[in-house]
């Protein structure tokens, strides 16, 4: 069973688009886990509203506000599904996206280190957002996929064993942790993963989100951000691959002078 | 429920009959389209009679000319309908858009919802671009403030677009008409649906963006919209005030209202220099850039902390103006222009 897990801050707004999409799966044999990490909008009376019309399983869980690696570790404990997938607040879902991961996850080899399944991001009009390969898969670690040009933001789904093996590193006072941190750790595991080209996930960018405030971000979360880097950099990834993160974060740790 | 479609007429004997076309072929059919001929001096003016005896639903109106806002403000005295909705007449919508706004509005109790558009080029639909707007459902007021509002204002345009036309839309007649708003003269700013939004938006309390593609908008070549004068700089400056005295009115704090205006600022000033570049030699535009910018009333100030917030490009223009770097901000975009058109 896949645990659709959605962290979310204030996002009483977008949410509801995000619910259509779920109700309107192929397979409804799936888990929607809620963590609301401290909002003080709508979001708890609209979902309560939403709990018991469903036809699959609604958990919800508010927390006092973390950011999203706390929101994350705490939803995992509560996920029942084999197979955990991190749908962001504003984004939505394709129709035929549970019935996909089911499948997918179901042709995986066993006797192969896999840490999980992904689709790929993309528009309705069927454009896929970052780069892509050829043929209907490939398998790759997290680590190695840029070489694959499987470029960009793409949706990983885990086992949640995986998940619940490399937990979210926690920093007091912090609130963000790059998600890739926790993905190419589970790469130098040596897991790989297995890449499809079929969209099953629509995303938005808003103002109030992570990518769009990227740097402030990573500035006032400067502890997480550093060790992202750091493991980054003693990894087994190209050295093309290292080098423009770290520039980047070389620019970001001037910025942080200047920041007020 | 009732729908009052409401085009605005002038001059489009080109493209009047493709745009009522489509209004003809919708899905749903418990509508009115009123045809606002605005003193046209070609042949729109029969081929909007000519529409009105060929389908009853469809009514003209004749005046004389008195702008976009005029004739808009005319179809809203005259319509009938609960619910009203724009179309431009060099426009086109696709045959379900009204069925699946209105259906959306009656499910969720809306006031007013907008959807995405398709932007061609003058008669090919095949150069359609695809700007997506972000989902959004408020269903409180201080939530259309937060999160619609002031997003207006900024006209933030990173990759998701901001719904601020008064087209691709629906709204309900009884808050405009209980509140005598009227559609402002687009030859003030240039941002006439924007600045009709900010007045009815702070009126609504269940307001939904939803990203379907259900309208093409025409762009035009050699429209107004792409003229270089002092005036757009007046028009950029009007806009400016009138959105903070909207804003202010709606008890926002004031250093939200001065750096949202000031983004909005920085991002049609831009695009105007750049346009400026692409149209006249270095010497033309260096002096026209300094009176220009003589007369902008806004600060465009660039600072480190709009990194991420604004498009690199507009800091980058701003920061080169605002320093009077005219020469390598003009050779830049000439530069860039040429890189494009590769």
């Amino acid at each position: 069973m896949v645990t659709v897990f959605t962290p979310t801050y204030n996002r009483a707004y977008t949410l509801p688009f995000l619910y259509e999409s779920l109700c309107a799966q192929t397979r409804k044999d799936f888990q929607w886990v809620v963590v609301d990490d401290g909002s003080n909008d709508e979001t708890e009376n609209l979902i309560n509203n939403w709990k018991n019309t469903t036809d699959f399983e609604i958990v919800y869980i508010k927390q006092p506000n973390g950011g999203k690696q706390r929101a994350i570790n705490n939803g995992v404990q509560y996920a029942k599904g084999e197979y955990f997938w991190i749908v962001d607040s504003d984004d939505t879902v394709s129709r035929d996206a549970v019935e996909k991961i089911e499948m997918w996850f179901s042709a995986l080899p066993k006797d192969e280190k896999f840490a999980g399944v992904s689709g790929t991001v993309g528009d309705k009009e069927g454009n896929i957002i970052g780069g892509t390969f050829k043929g209907e898969y490939l398998d790759a670690s997290s680590l190695e996929r840029n070489k694959y040009n499987i470029k960009g933001d793409k949706c990983e789904v885990f086992y949640t064993e995986i998940m619940r093996k490399f937990p979210f590193p926690v920093f007091e006072g912090e609130k963000f942790v790059p998600e890739a941190l926790v993905w190419n750790r589970i790469a130098s595991a040596g897991y790989k993963i297995r890449w499809y080209n079929d969209i099953i996930y629509f995303a938005c960018y808003l103002d109030d989100g992570y990518t769009k405030n990227v740097d402030k971000n990573l500035i006032t979360n400067w502890k997480g951000y550093s060790l992202y880097i750091k493991e980054l950099v003693r990894s087994s990834a190209s050295l093309k691959e290292k080098a423009i993160p770290f520039v980047g974060y070389v620019y970001r740790f001037l910025l942080k002078g200047f920041y007020r | 429920m009732k729908l009052s479609i409401i085009v605005p007429v002038y001059n489009v004997q080109k493209y009047l009959d493709e745009c009522v076309q489509s209004i003809v072929k919708q899905t749903f059919t418990d509508w009115e389209c009123i045809l606002v001929d605005d003193g046209s001096t070609d042949f729109s003016s029969v081929m909007c009679d000519e529409w009105a005896e060929k389908d009853s639903r469809i009514k003209v109106i004749h005046k004389t000319n008195g702008g976009l806002g005029s004739a808009r403000n005319a179809g809203i005295s005259a319509a009938a309908g609960d619910f009203l909705s724009f179309v431009d007449s060099d426009d086109l919508v696709s045959e379900n858009i009204f069925s699946f706004l209105l259906e959306k509005v009656e499910k969720n109790n809306l006031d007013a919802i907008w959807c995405s558009l398709y932007r061609f080029f003058n008669d090919d639909l095949g150069t359609s671009s695809v700007r997506h707007i972000p989902n959004i459902l408020c269903t409180n007021k201080k939530s259309v403030l937060k999160n619609m509002f002031l997003q207006i204002i900024s006209a933030d345009k990173f990759n998701t677009e901001i719904p601020g036309t008064m087209c691709a839309a629906i709204y309900k007649k009884s808050i405009i008409c209980d509140n005598n708003l009227l559609v402002p003269d687009s030859r003030l700013t240039n941002s006439e649906d924007n600045h009709f939004n900010l007045m009815f938006l702070p009126l609504c309390t269940r307001v939904m963006w939803v990203d379907e593609h259900l309208y093409y908008y025409r762009n035009n070549i050699s429209s107004l919209s792409n003229e270089v004068s002092v005036d757009k700089v007046q028009a950029i400056n009007n806009f400016a005030c009138i959105a903070k005295n909207l804003a202010e009115q709606q008890g926002i704090e004031e250093k939200i209202i001065s750096q949202k205006v000031k983004f909005r600022t920085m991002v049609s000033f831009s695009r105007l220099v750049k346009k400026m570049a692409d149209a006249s030699a270095l010497r033309e535009f260096k002096k026209n850039l300094a009176y220009f910018r003589s007369e902008l009333k806004i600060d465009i100030t660039p600072d480190i902390s709009y990194i991420g917030k604004i498009p690199m490009k507009v800091l980058l223009f701003c920061f080169l103006t605002y320093f009077r770097l005219y020469t390598i901000l003009y050779r830049l975009i000439r530069l860039y222009s040429q890189f494009l058109y590769k």
